[in-house]
């Protein structure tokens, strides 16, 4: 009996010894906490915590690091099987392999349906882009239906819709073709009219506003809003880029497109006081170089909402987005010393859907926090509570801090072994904004937390 | 009858070892892949680097594919067909030691006024 219960308990250890190299050898990668969970998800009583364990966060960055290496490795292997193909017109300029961040800091290549784990793009060999280093397809400027420039007319905007309009109504999607006509063409002129009209240059700043962009979605009875209703059939994406012109030159041209009532007004004004601030906070956060690596930090995208007096508030969630601001930073870098002086005192606001435990967090901590009842237009009965947080904008610039330093991981990782084929010259990072103004790695709800391009060399 | 016995349990204990090496596969540069089931429930899989070399043959195909068609469509209108990206989702299907990919391709096409 005895020396059954040995063999027993023999075959057990070994199937646990052998299930436990199993688990040591995947080479699975857990992200440091303090990465991707915010502070009111987690309880914690610290707004900064970058210090914090450190040896705890170096020890699972190896982790991360092994994991990353291998999916480079293996990205790698599968784009060298791609054979030179020599198109006439054609070529495959790049190829974006995605990575997400799991519920517990596990990083892998994204694998999920209706999100793209790898995505390859096609050029005409006729194309104006010249440079491929210069060429960065970020989703927040390529994925889009529809481009106009700052400096258009409204008569310009108008006739540029047409073929989009045109379009929509023979998908046989939207059945009120009238109104839906009307409402895209007033969503669309409004919003070119405060974008156009708005004054963002910061003088003497390496950041500077690349353009907007602005999603709409439709729905069959041709309603047509910026948030996502039940029942939308179509979703459009407008981008918005801006024309650097001499601000006297921008006047005249936009003169016809320029706002004429108070809400828009306001919106318009508002608007250029938040594009200014970011600057600041972006060149105060800069660093010259993304940590010891080749990278810059090229490009800044955030989503805005649009409070009930035009007041213009970062957007925590997506179904509190109105419209997305892209930033670009020169390729000159230029210093201006007024930039470096904080006085740490300014706020900015945050917009959220009413979340009890994130209003706990901020009643904990003192957040000051205020209630706003949303109504959509589309659907008066309905109400929707949003929350807008103040926060300290040190805390933000602190947040954009963390967020380089989370990225510049990533990009280090694609330099650390030399490629033959094709090159990284594209790393982007997707974050989540908290109610303390911080940043954490978007983990997996349908995005990538980073997001790799690979160019042919 | 005792022989018998330890024989079945040392033949359970091998396929049991077997399976969990087979599924261990992922050989020398594993690949974590992670994503959300049907359910949205958030699932993780082990892979062997291997894959790459599979998924590589199918990036080879449609790259060739793709160009020879776009190659064949070049038309003279005002709008220019300025950029395609197709979206490869990598679906993991998974089983008892037994993985493979099940692909769903997206298309987009950029136009620009010439």
């Amino acid at each position: 009996m005895y020396l059954r219960v040995s063999k027993i308990m023999a075959y057990v250890c070994l199937s646990l010894l052998s299930l436990n190299s199993y688990a040591s050898s995947t080479g699975l990668g857990y992200l440091p906490s303090s990465w991707y969970q915010l502070p009111e998800n987690t309880d914690s009583q610290v707004l900064e915590r970058f210090s914090a364990k450190a040896e705890d966060e170096a020890s699972k960055l190896k982790g991360v690091s092994q994991s990353v290496q291998n999916i480079l490795r293996s990205n790698e292997r599968a784009l060298n099987e791609i054979e030179d193909y020599k198109g006439k017109r054609w070529y495959l300029d790049n190829v974006r392999t995605q990575l997400a961040v799991g519920a517990s800091g596990l990083v892998g290549l994204m694998s999920m349906k209706g999100s793209a784990s790898v995505r390859l793009y096609w050029r005409p060999k006729t194309s104006p882009v010249k440079k491929i280093k210069s060429y960065s397809p970020t989703s927040s400027v390529s994925n889009y239906d529809l481009s106009f420039k700052t400096d258009m007319s409204r008569e310009d905007v108008v006739n540029a819709l047409e073929p989009t309009i045109k379009h929509a109504v023979a998908s046989g999607r939207i059945y009120n073709r009238q109104k839906f006509r009307k409402n895209l063409l007033q969503a669309t002129t409004d919003f070119h009219s405060v974008v156009s009209g708005a004054k963002h240059y910061q003088q003497q700043a390496n950041w500077f506003v690349n353009g907007f962009m602005l999603e709409l979605y439709v729905t069959a009875s041709g309603d047509v809003a910026p948030f996502a209703a039940v029942g939308a059939e179509l979703r459009l994406r407008f981008v918005w880029e801006r024309v650097r012109r001499k601000e006297s030159s921008l006047i005249k041209k936009t003169h016809d497109s320029q706002v004429t009532n108070e809400r828009l007004t306001q919106t318009r004004n508002k608007l250029t006081v938040f594009l200014s601030n970011m600057i600041q906070d972006l060149e105060i956060a800069s660093h010259e170089r993304l940590e010891n690596t080749e990278f810059y930090l090229k490009k800044f995208r955030i989503g805005l909402g649009v409070g009930v007096k035009g007041s213009i508030l970062a957007a925590k969630v997506k179904s509190t987005v109105y419209f997305y601001v892209m930033f670009k930073r020169a390729k000159k870098m230029v210093i201006n010393e007024s930039f470096v002086r904080d006085d740490g005192e300014s706020f900015m606001s945050i917009v959220s859907e009413k979340n009890n435990k994130e209003l706990a967090y901020a009643k904990r901590h003192q957040i000051p926090y205020e209630l706003q009842e949303m109504i959509d237009n589309h659907t008066p009965n309905k109400k929707t509570v949003n929350v807008i947080y103040k926060i300290k904008r040190k805390y933000f610039r602190k947040g954009i801090a963390k967020a380089y330093k989370m990225i510049s991981f990533f990009a280090k990782e694609t330099e650390k072994k030399p490629r033959k084929k094709w090159e990284v010259y594209h790393v982007e990072g997707h974050f989540e904004l908290s109610v303390t103004g911080g940043l954490g790695l978007a983990s997996l709800s349908g995005i990538a937390a980073a997001r790799v391009n690979f160019y042919k060399k | 009858m005792t022989y018998l016995k330890n024989c079945y349990r040392l033949s359970l204990m091998f396929v049991v070892f077997v399976l969990v090496q087979c599924n261990r596969s992922p050989g020398q540069y594993p690949v974590t892949l992670l994503g959300l089931d049907d359910s949205g429930r958030e699932f993780h899989h082990v892979v062997a680097s291997k894959y790459g070399k599979n998924i590589g043959d199918s990036l080879d195909d449609i790259s060739e594919e793709a160009i020879e068609v776009l190659d064949d469509h070049w038309e003279n209108s005002p709008w220019e067909l300025d950029r395609i990206d197709m979206g490869l989702g990598l679906t993991a299907k998974l089983g008892f030691a037994v993985f493979s990919f099940e692909t769903s391709p997206s298309f987009r096409l950029t136009f620009l006024k010439k």
